[in-house]
């Protein structure tokens, strides 16, 4: 994806405009936010489905009775929409005020004449970031070093497993996988569960072409994924990767490259896992409470649960730590910008608000709030896990910087390079030389 | 010295019943082929309807069509997409739009076909390819500068961008098909016309308009769906979820972000968006029929 360039005037104009706003936003907030009467119209856009949309709803509403002289005009659309319409948007400097980001696209955005910088609204306190894990607050960074968003979610990929196949398993003899297990013994677990699983099942989703668990991967081999706006990871950690996932594959504890293709749908109807074909898979443990109730219709009795994925040689943690905040756009208006502040103050710290939205999209970044959650009694046990899982990973995970277009282009490539592989198209070590060739082509592109 | 031939009746009679045994079985077989494949086609059409009208947790709980608990409850939760956002709202702000754009198809490209296809003026045949030239445009070659534009004279989030072009004579597609069919209309009633002393907007007006109702009801059946279809634009031009359209507000109801998704929302509400569709076609089809065989476009 690719923000226009816009002439040169304009960009100083949209700079100077965005100093001023900036400089009279913190003028209004030295006083403080209780004290003052908000008012103003701000935009506020994010992605989600109808239940997502309908607790963003109530939020906004909320916060609107709490404050009645702010009016927040609501911009929703599916996830990829979102995202072009951003960019449209932003070429024409028409983004919303309040702007939901996420970690892994922000590098696209994060430029002064799109983002405002918000180092300042937090020094001044204007901006609350207090409670966020310092790591969390780092991801929300661009490339210049800017604080470009302020995280409320985190999200993370782990596995996800099918409990009643663990427990047949282990009735037939195979020994339960005990964390922290390194990514061998993974694969001799994988490799004992696969003949007690039921005709047709797998043991695992095939996720040679998965970048999230390839992220793990090199990170937990003591390696960086990127450096900048060049791919870090080393050719021979990448070619044990495609034979990790090969040798698997040979074996049958994967499914067949077709199988790996339709699998890979984002939706989790269409799972293996869901759908009682296979042992475990890769995905957010956000989906999980999804997962189990797709799972209870198709394969009545089933449990789902998630573990972290394995660690390096050493004992490394590999995860990645993606977030999801919320950005202000630099056209927003020193008007505005009071009202923009105090709602994602709002948004990151108010009780009732997380109590909403129930760590719907990733979870709450204030330990306080997620624990709260995990204690309350009405939380569904699908999201109890997801926050303890997030609480055993969030000290020792390693978020990763991706440069613009870096998400997408690794996801491309992998899927391309690797799929060519299992296809017998390509060498492993062809479909690793495509993989990085391409990737670093890739970047280059959208780096310009 | 030729015989005549005699002819058995019986057996005249007898191979005229096996030709007719053999077509009517040629023809068994063709319609049971084309029944299946009927089937075949309506296969997930017929399954969405069946799940449009069963429980949620059932619908990928059953391959089979009949559910085995009936509800409506899609259908009620999916028309309230959230808060008070209805599929009311969504539907009256489509409609609008789709009548719009209509009224602007209609007026505007048979106002310019009638130029290209029956008056002679300097340039015309470049203008005309021109104008066909613009229909291989790609839209992503047009949507920065359309957008941009757009934003500088404050329509963004207002429907104007998506009505204002139809009164423009912006679609090329249904100019060259309304040219197609002028030019197929007699010179002489026009020239009966010119004889009456009718001007040019008479001559349009009252002759070749009114002969062309078949090329009009074609571009109103299609322009009515290529709008009522229309993603993109309404997404980008439409950013208030106030003023959103059913294309739009359809994909609100899955998440493949990792949020949950509600299929029974958007079956129910799929099936009740394609009714306008069906509607407009049905009642027009006659018309729609005869000015696609009469332009060529078969």
């Amino acid at each position: 994806m690719h923000i226009l360039e816009k002439g040169g005037g304009t960009r100083r104009f949209f700079l100077a405009s965005s100093a001023l706003a900036l400089t009279l936003g913190l003028a209004a907030s030295s006083i403080p936010a209780s004290a003052q009467e908000l008012t103003g119209d701000i935009r506020f856009s994010w992605w989600g489905g109808q239940v997502r949309n309908d607790k963003t709803d109530r939020i906004i509403q909320l916060f609107e009775q709490q404050n009645p002289g702010v009016s927040i005009t609501r911009e929703t659309a599916d996830f990829a929409p979102y995202w072009e319409r951003l960019t449209i948007q932003s070429t024409g400097n028409n983004q919303p005020c309040a702007i939901t980001m996420q970690s892994r696209w922000l590098a696209t955005y994060a430029r002064p004449d799109i983002l405002m910088p918000l180092d300042d609204l937090v020094a001044n306190g204007t901006l609350d970031v207090s409670g966020i894990p310092e790591a969390v607050v780092s991801a929300a960074r661009g490339a210049d070093g800017n604080l470009y968003m302020i995280p409320h979610g985190v999200f993370y990929f782990a596995l996800m497993y099918n409990e009643q196949m663990l427990e047949n398993a282990a009735a037939a003899g195979v020994q339960p996988l005990v964390w922290p297990y390194n990514w061998d013994q993974y694969a001799d677990h994988l490799r004992a569960i696969q003949p007690t699983l039921p005709e047709g099942a797998v043991a695992t989703h095939n996720m040679g072409r998965e970048p999230d668990a390839f992220v793990s991967w090199v990170q937990s081999h003591g390696e960086k994924v990127f450096d900048g706006s060049k791919a870090a990871f080393s050719r021979d950690l990448a070619i044990a990767w495609f034979n990790y996932w090969e040798a698997l594959r040979n074996e049958g504890v994967t499914e067949s490259p077709e199988g790996m293709v339709t699998e890979n749908s984002a939706l989790v109807e269409e799972s293996n896992l869901a759908n009682g074909r296979g042992y475990a898979t890769n995905r957010p443990p956000n989906q999980l409470g999804s997962v189990q109730t797709v799972t209870n219709t198709v394969n009545p009795g089933a449990t789902i649960n998630t573990r972290p994925y394995p660690v390096g040689p050493d004992g490394t943690v590999g995860m990645d730590l993606g977030s999801n905040g919320i950005a202000i756009g630099a056209n927003c208006t020193a008007e505005q910008l009071p009202a923009t502040t105090a709602w994602i103050n709002f948004w990151t710290h108010n009780e009732e608000a997380a109590a909403i939205y129930q760590s719907d999209n990733g979870v709450v970044a204030i330990p306080e709030l997620a624990t709260a959650q995990a204690e309350n009694p009405d939380t569904q046990p699908t999201q109890v896990r997801h926050i303890e899982l997030y609480q055993q990973v969030v000290d020792t995970a390693q978020p990763v910087f991706w440069p613009a277009g870096g998400y997408q282009a690794m996801t491309d490539v992998l899927n391309r390079s690797y799929d060519a592989v299992a296809f017998g198209q390509l060498s492993v070590e062809e479909g690793v030389d495509q993989l990085i060739s391409e990737l670093q082509q890739q970047l280059d592109q959208a780096a310009r | 010295m030729a015989t005549a031939k005699t002819y058995d009746p019986e057996l005249l009679r007898a191979e005229r019943r096996r030709r007719e045994n053999l077509r009517r079985l040629k023809g068994l077989g063709l319609h049971l082929l084309l029944i299946g494949l009927l089937c075949i086609m309506l296969y997930p059409v017929i399954w969405m309807v069946f799940s449009a009208l069963r429980p949620e947790a059932e619908i990928f709980g059953d391959m089979g069509f009949i559910p085995t608990n009936w509800t409506l409850d899609n259908f009620v939760r999916g028309w309230q997409l959230y808060g008070n956002m209805t599929f009311t709202q969504f539907y009256v702000n489509s409609f609008i739009i789709c009548a719009l754009a209509i009224v602007g198809n209609l007026i505007a490209c048979s106002m310019a076909a009638y130029a290209f296809a029956r008056l002679e003026f300097r340039g015309k045949w470049i203008l005309f390819a021109v104008m066909l030239g613009t229909m291989m445009l790609p839209i992503h070659v047009q949507l920065i500068p359309q957008y941009i534009f757009f934003l500088n004279i404050g329509w963004v989030n207002t429907i104007l961008p998506l009505v204002v072009p139809k009164f423009l004579a912006h679609d090329a597609f249904f100019i060259f098909l309304m040219v197609q069919f002028m030019r197929s209309l007699p010179n002489e009633l026009e020239q009966a016309a010119v004889v009456d002393g009718a001007n040019y907007w008479q001559r349009y007006w009252r002759i070749i308009l009114p002969l062309s109702m078949p090329a009009l009801a074609t571009t109103a059946v299609f322009t009515f769906i290529n709008t009522y279809n229309d993603f993109f634009s309404q997404l980008i031009y439409l950013t208030d979820t106030s003023r959103m359209t059913v294309p739009v507000a359809l994909r609100l109801f899955l998440d493949p972000s990792g949020g949950a998704s509600s299929f029974g929302g958007l079956f129910a509400m799929v099936l009740v968006s394609i009714g306008p569709v069906l509607g407009f076609f049905l009642a027009s089809q006659r018309l729609l029929t005869k000015g696609i065989a009469t332009q060529g476009f078969k």
